[in-house]
């Protein structure tokens, strides 16, 4: 059967009801924008493939409903992404101040080492500006993840911002697969075989 | 021997169209050896309901995904020869019931959809001789799709003992596949190994299912020889416990409760004379029998003293796998035939009227409920009879009372709406959980509907109402205050009442259906989910039973259907049909939930066959909008129920969610507690208004219009 893909990242999108998240993901998988928005229900996935050094990375990126009610439902699809993007958007305080809520969700439903992302959205409605990118810069230094200012209706930095999530997922798990599973010749690795237990790693399987 | 010969004739009877007559000389061939056709009287050694075809040659075109039997048939003219023969079961169906085949026929063709093996039982109604008799009929449809075994190399089974496929001797390319729409296909090839026409096969495909040899008329003559000397052979032979059999599948097989009785379930008696049901109900599953080879004395090919455990040789693994397949068939032949059910036209002006007293009382509100169930409301009587529904009129009113309750209805939702409206910055500021309700409504108003012209466009005065009445629900029931959902279970309400006051008190009639829904803790929805499990475990075993199997029967892709009630899946037009029958609360509780089943029963084959896991199911149910067909939907899950009611060994738990009497607690059988409580019409606040004495309502009224004047005025300078 034709290899379709190397890697398959799980990715995740959490933020406040109405910071971008589903416009992010339509942007990254469509590149494109509709101005008919419509609230997330439940929970959905999209998907796109990527190349990055040769290697086909698929990406199934998934977008929850972000208010606080639908969180128990939402968690249980924390446990398995190896990659989460926070979305705030920086006309809205209270989505910013959120974040530190969410981060705390991410530490008690995901993997200790699940990479992080940080999210300031709608940075083309600069006049109606509550976050500067400085404080969202700062926060991100805080968690240690990194940082970027993205527009999904001007496309901006969407899609640096996911080649850089799955950059950094796809570093992290090759030197794993490194340590785990030394190379030998002319044999092809297998993730699966290496899962650790509750790891991301074993949601990531080499094809 | 007794036995054999009442196999044979039930087998007969069973397929209506193979007699003895018409089996054998002159029958249109395809497939297999077109060189020498079979001649006489076919033996069908083994054969096995609910088969659809998947692939074929060509010609067989019109029958994919039709559901028939698979048999293997021997003919003894000229030589001895074994064919492997399908047939459609809709050939006996087309015969009877000419008001509906059409229509069934030609949705079937279309979507490709399974139809049940219950299905087909309803529509077999009357065999039909298909097989154009002499050849000579004038409708050449080569409707039996035969190949003899001997140009067939191997069978192979897949995705779990759902779909077996057979390769050419020629090039080993896909000759036929059928798929097993009770997952039990290893039945089949079992039954073939058993009697030597296949081997298992040493080459694993990569597909991870397994293969057999075809064995040439020879090698099984050998093979059979070899098996009567020596059972140790058999021994060896015997089909391994399938590693594809999940544990979780046998783990829950193993608790099924049985509750199943067999005399309670007929078959169509015109299927089958029910004597011979009585006879073979305990000995055989209930659509698969063998029949002995006749003039063998080799009694290895006899399933029927295996499967009552008489067998010696049998390994325990084997015995084990048995008796879960039977229990398997058990379930998905427990329900009585499913029924045609028809929706009907929706309720108009002039039956309105007819059911209206002088004064204004709206008689018989059953009858009125039953024909809004069946078939919706004409759109000008939407407003007026929706108000009815949703529990805002009272049927036993007249006119004058209507009026009254009208403006008392005016007045509580206008205080209410004061409350909001005269809220200042700093107490919004001191109020947090007023302010992040207020946030969430604001958030959503401006995404809800907006492509339905009533919503559309900038500054949309609609959009205010929308967030008025959301605003002063909060204030009417501020512990649930706003759940995102809830702006889609309003929308279609407005759209249709204009007016505000009705609009909300209407959506509060939904909104107490619907409380449990948006729960903190999201019991309600928790629950739901566990009755749907229940619910599909009893209507639909084999789509549960790949869904245990899959990790998705959490039924969690179910959310947003149940959440907002198919709001999302359906257009407008077709969510207002959807929920004016819905509303009746016919014809049982929960009937939502049988809704779910109704889709999910349409998309049975396709999530088997293309072995989706959770998340393809979820992406798939996700994109499911915009595509489901809600009239059949409606049909098929009120047959769904009416199969359910029928069945009189329903399960207490089943009953408890639809609504059913229960049944006297039998031993061992707790009966059900609390869990999956139907959320009742709560006490709105009807009858406190009324519990009012006349001084009380003067000085309320006053301070209200107090307040109101005073809120307006404020927020107006």
């Amino acid at each position: 059967m034709a290899k379709t893909y190397d890697y398959l990242f799980k990715l995740l999108l959490i933020g406040d009801s109405g910071v971008g998240k589903t416009c992010i993901l339509f942007r990254f998988s469509e590149d494109a924008f509709n101005t008919t928005f419509i609230s997330t229900i439940g929970i959905d996935f999209k998907i796109r493939t990527i190349e990055l050094d040769n290697k086909k990375i698929k990406l199934q990126i998934w977008d929850t409903a972000g208010q606080e009610r639908f969180r128990t439902i939402t968690t249980a699809y924390y446990r398995g992404a190896m990659g989460i993007m926070l979305v705030y958007d920086i006309t809205q305080e209270k989505s910013f101040e959120n974040i530190k809520n969410w981060i705390r969700n991410i530490e008690e439903n995901a993997a200790a080492d699940v990479e992080k992302m940080l999210l300031g959205n709608k940075c083309e409605l600069n006049d109606k500006r509550q976050v500067s990118k400085e404080r969202g810069e700062q926060l991100a230094i805080e968690y240690g993840i990194k940082f970027m200012e993205t527009s999904a209706k001007a496309s901006i930095n969407v899609e640096e911002a996911f080649l850089t999530l799955a950059s950094d997922i796809k570093a992290k798990t090759e030197k794993r697969m490194e340590a785990n599973n030394p190379p030998k010749g002319g044999h092809q690795l297998k993730l699966t075989e290496i899962r650790t237990k509750d790891s991301w790693l074993s949601r990531c399987s080499l094809l | 021997m007794n036995e054999s010969v009442r196999y044979e004739r039930c087998q007969q009877i069973q397929l209506g169209v193979l007699t003895e007559s018409q089996v054998g000389v002159d029958l249109p061939i395809n497939g297999g050896s077109e060189s020498e056709l079979p001649q006489g009287t076919g033996n069908i050694l083994c054969t096995h309901d609910g088969v659809l075809l998947k692939k074929a040659n060509a010609e067989h075109m019109a029958e994919m995904n039709t559901s028939g039997s698979l048999s293997l048939v021997e003919y003894n003219l000229p030589r001895r020869r074994l064919y492997l023969e399908w047939q459609p079961n809709d050939s006996i169906m087309i015969a009877d019931d000419s008001q509906d085949q059409g229509d069934w026929a030609l949705v079937d063709r279309i979507s490709g959809r399974t139809r049940t093996t219950s299905e087909c039982n309803a529509f077999n109604t009357k065999p039909l001789d298909v097989v154009g008799s002499n050849g000579n009929s004038g409708i050449s449809r080569n409707r039996i799709m035969r190949a003899l075994l001997d140009d067939l190399a191997a069978v192979e089974v897949r995705h779990r003992g759902q779909i077996i496929r057979f390769l050419r001797k020629s090039d080993n390319g896909v000759h036929c596949e059928f798929f097993f729409q009770h997952g039990n296909a290893d039945l089949f090839v079992r039954s073939m190994r058993q009697q030597h026409f296949i081997e298992s096969s040493e080459t694993s495909r990569s597909g991870g299912g397994e293969e057999y040899a075809i064995l040439n008329t020879e090698n099984q003559k050998l093979k059979k020889t070899f098996a009567e000397l020596d059972i140790g052979e058999i021994k060896a032979s015997q089909l391994p416990r399938e590693s594809w059999l999940p544990n979780k599948l046998a783990g829950f097989l193993g608790t099924i409760p049985d509750y199943v009785q067999p005399s309670a379930f007929q078959r169509s008696p015109k299927n089958r004379p029910s004597t011979l049901i009585q006879g073979d109900r305990q000995t055989s599953p209930d659509n698969y029998q063998f029949i002995k080879l006749s003039g063998s004395t080799n009694s290895a090919c006899s399933s029927n003293s295996q499967s009552r455990g008489e067998s010696a040789d049998k390994s325990p693994a084997d015995s084990e796998l048995e008796n879960l397949n039977a229990q398997d068939e058990k379930i998905v032949n427990n329900l009585p035939a499913r029924q045609n059910v028809y929706r009907g036209l929706p309720l108009n002006e002039t039956q309105w009227l007819e059911f209206q007293t002088p004064d204004g009382r709206i008689l018989d509100s059953e009858r009125i409920k039953e024909l809004i169930f069946r078939g919706g409301i004409v759109p000008s009587l939407r407003a007026e009879v929706w108000k009815y529904l949703l529990n805002y009129y009272q049927w036993s009113d007249t006119q004058l009372e209507r009026i009254e309750r009208r403006k008392q209805k005016s007045m509580e939702y206008y205080k209410m709406k004061a409350q909001w409206l005269a809220m200042t910055q700093s107490q919004e500021a001191n109020f947090g959980g007023y302010r992040d309700r207020k946030c969430q409504i604001e958030k959503d108003v401006k995404r809800t509907d907006r492509t339905q012209q009533f919503f559309a466009g900038e500054d949309n005065p609609n959009l205010a109402l929308l967030q008025g009445i959301l605003m002063t629900y909060v204030m009417y029931n501020f512990d649930l205050g706003y759940v995102q959902g809830m702006s889609d279970l309003l929308a279609p309400i407005l759209e249709i009442q204009v007016n505000e006051v009705d609009a909300f008190w209407c959506f509060v009639g939904f909104m107490n259906m619907v409380l449990t829904n948006f729960d903190m803790d999201q019991a309600g929805m928790k629950t739901q989910f566990a009755q749907l499990r229940r619910l599909l475990e009893v209507a639909n075993a084999p789509l549960f039973n790949y869904m245990c199997s899959h990790d998705s029967d959490n039924m969690y892709f179910c959310f947003r259907w149940l959440l907002v009630w198919y709001k999302r899946e359906f257009d407008n037009d077709d969510v207002l049909k959807l929920w004016e029958c819905l509303w009746t609360r016919l014809p049982c509780a929960n009937f939502h939930l049988l809704v779910s089943v109704a889709i999910l029963d349409q998309e049975t084959s396709v999530i088997i066959e293309r072995n989706y896991e959770f998340t393809d199911i979820l992406k798939h149910i996700n994109e499911l909008t915009g595509t489901i067909d809600l009239k059949r939907t409606l049909e098929t899950a009120e047959a769904i129920y009416l199969q359910l009611k029928a069945s009189e060994a329903l399960p207490n738990d089943i009953r408890h969610i639809i609504g059913e009497p229960l049944l006297p607690p039998a031993a061992g059988e707790a009966p059900a507690d609390g869990e999956g409580e139907e959320p009742a019409y709560s006490d709105d606040g009807f009858d406190e208004l009324r519990d009012m004495t006349p001084e009380e309502k003067l000085r309320n009224q006053a301070l209200f219009e107090e307040a109101l004047e005073r809120s307006m005025f404020m927020n107006y300078i």
